[in-house]
């Protein structure tokens, strides 16, 4: 960050490429801390305590809004300190809320897939890695429309396609756990 | 499924069929096609001599040997042909200054038609520089104008396989590397199937059943890429040029690599049976979103055959001999991966026993 901003004529591509690969970190570290924090005991109390659907329903509010916060943060860090030479700010503001969402559903889903085994952090990366480069795709489709021009109908379609993935992953999500989660 | 691993008639057909497709994918001749065309470029109002060359052509002074070429909508005749030999001709042609400057395309086609080969032509093999040429012909427009041309676009009747520019021999790479995916992505379905049977049954059967395909999926994959990539550098010159299907293909190879990864890291055996069954059908969503949707968006352009990335099979590219051959590949390569998924799963029962 240091360096790029001290180089100043950082493209509009790069510059977004890059703010999406730190939020792509700080969301995987982020929902790998939160699973990692939760105590093995405090596990079986929820078993006991609640249904599967609604535990995992609860885990994705969760992981979503925390990083549509980590989303805010980086925006406005990166707009003071690199900035965005965007066009059609609203797209750009749409894609963000959809794509951390994308990372969100993702890394829990996958999270509560690896969270079977001992060292699940670092089987988080590597389970969740390739499942994660479609919503990348759609991501950088969006951010250079939303360089380059208002939103084309393209673009629109690209949008409606990327929360069409959300929605599948979230939906996976609430029908594969329950089967996790019977131990 | 452990009912039809047991029967024997499959392994047969597939093992027939696998000798079938390596002998005629090797022994059918490709068909006549011409390869070059010197010198390829000329000027104007002077008469050329041009050196055609063919594979596996018939020229003779027999056979009705005649050439054209082709600009634009427009066929022009050539001066004078000469047979060389069964692969070459020699042929003389021009093009006055009048014809040229009323055609705008610059690329010239070359027509080759005789009673043996059919009629075979080289795409935009000429190309005309602007400019007279030294020695002017001036009674060329006549010669090159005046005939009739009768390119009547039959058949070479001769049982091969097509001659296309840039793949040629390697034509037949496509009863090897496409069937691959093919087999792949049959190993897939059937895996994620199984383990939805496992999810619901609980039955390690259909876990090791579910795994084995998967090794399986990953053993096509990895013969997809490797006959992939030896085409690609024949015909695009790159064994890996940037092309949304190659990466797709790779990570969706990548997706099941993680699941070998996550079967390994987990020792309790009804746990992993139960994990790796829920990532399997996840994983199988995410495939299928990179094979068939993704190269498919209006907006993602790829090098292989059907335009935009469309990945089906045209009329154009797919004819009567090709299929002959294509469709008992396809069928081959799937039987085999059900043999090998078979003998892995009755590996794995052994070593359950003896645990």
């Amino acid at each position: 960050m240091v360096q790029y901003s001290g180089a100043k004529n950082i493209s509009a591509e790069s510059a977004i490429a890059l703010f999406w690969l730190i939020l792509l970190f700080s969301a995987v570290n982020a929902i790998a801390n939160a699973l990692h924090q939760e105590p093995e005991g405090r596990k079986y109390y929820y078993m006991w305590l609640a249904a599967p659907t609604d535990v995992i329903t609860a885990k994705l509010i969760y992981n979503f809004l925390l990083s549509i916060f980590l989303t805010l943060v980086a925006f406005v860090t990166f707009a003071v300190l690199v900035g965005f030479q965007l066009t059609d700010y609203l797209l750009f503001i749409t894609t963000a809320i959809a794509g951390s969402c994308g990372y969100a559903f993702v890394f829990t889903t996958v999270g509560a897939v690896a969270s079977g085994s001992k060292n699940n952090a670092s089987l988080l990366a590597i389970l969740g890695m390739p499942l994660v480069i479609p919503l990348l795709i759609f991501i950088s489709k969006l951010s250079v429309a939303s360089i380059e021009t208002a939103a084309s109908e393209q673009a629109i379609q690209n949008l409606f396609l990327l929360l069409a993935f959300d929605v599948i992953i979230a939906a996976l999500a609430l029908v594969l756990f329950p089967y996790l989660w019977r131990d | 499924m452990i009912n039809f691993f047991k029967q024997q008639w499959w392994k047969w057909l597939c093992a027939g069929l696998l000798l079938y497709i390596l002998l005629a994918g090797m022994l059918i001749p490709l068909g006549p096609g011409i390869t070059s065309i010197q010198p390829f470029v000329f000027k104007t109002d002077s008469v050329y001599t041009f050196s055609i060359k063919g594979y596996n052509t018939n020229f003779s002074a027999n056979n009705n040997t005649q050439v054209w070429f082709k600009a634009g909508q427009e066929y022009f005749c050539s001066v004078s042909s000469k047979v060389i030999s069964t692969d070459e001709v020699q042929v003389s042609f021009g093009i006055p200054s009048a014809v040229a400057s009323r055609i705008s395309d610059n690329n010239y086609d070359v027509v080759l038609n005789n009673d043996d080969d059919g009629t075979i032509s080289l795409r935009e093999a000429l190309t005309l520089l602007k400019g007279s040429a030294i020695e002017i012909d001036s009674t060329l427009e006549a010669k090159v104008t005046g005939c009739k041309v009768e390119v009547n676009r039959n058949q070479a009747n001769v049982f091969a396989f097509p001659f296309r520019e840039i793949l040629y021999e390697s034509i037949r790479n496509t009863f090897y590397h496409v069937p691959m995916w093919f087999a792949m992505l049959m190993m897939v379905i059937l895996s994620s199937v199984f383990s939805v049977m496992h999810l619901k049954s609980g039955n390690v059967v259909h876990d090791t059943i579910a795994s084995a395909f998967v090794i399986v999926a990953l053993f096509f994959g990895a013969m997809g890429l490797f006959t992939g990539m030896m085409w690609a550098t024949f015909t695009w010159g790159d064994p890996w040029p940037n092309d949304p299907k190659l990466n797709g293909a790779a990570v969706g190879v990548m997706i099941y690599v993680a699941y070998i990864i996550l079967r390994g890291s987990i020792t309790d055996e009804i746990k992993r049976g139960r994990v790796s069954a829920v990532y399997n059908i996840f994983a199988v969503v995410i495939f299928i979103l990179f094979i068939f949707i993704i190269p498919r968006l209006p907006d993602t352009d790829s090098l292989h055959p059907g335009q935009s990335g469309n990945p089906a099979f045209s009329k154009y590219d797919l004819d009567s001999i090709l299929r002959m051959v294509f469709y008992p590949a396809v069928i081959a390569w799937i039987l085999l991966g059900l043999w090998f998924t078979s003998i892995i799963v009755r590996i794995k029962n052994i070593e359950i026993k003896n645990l």
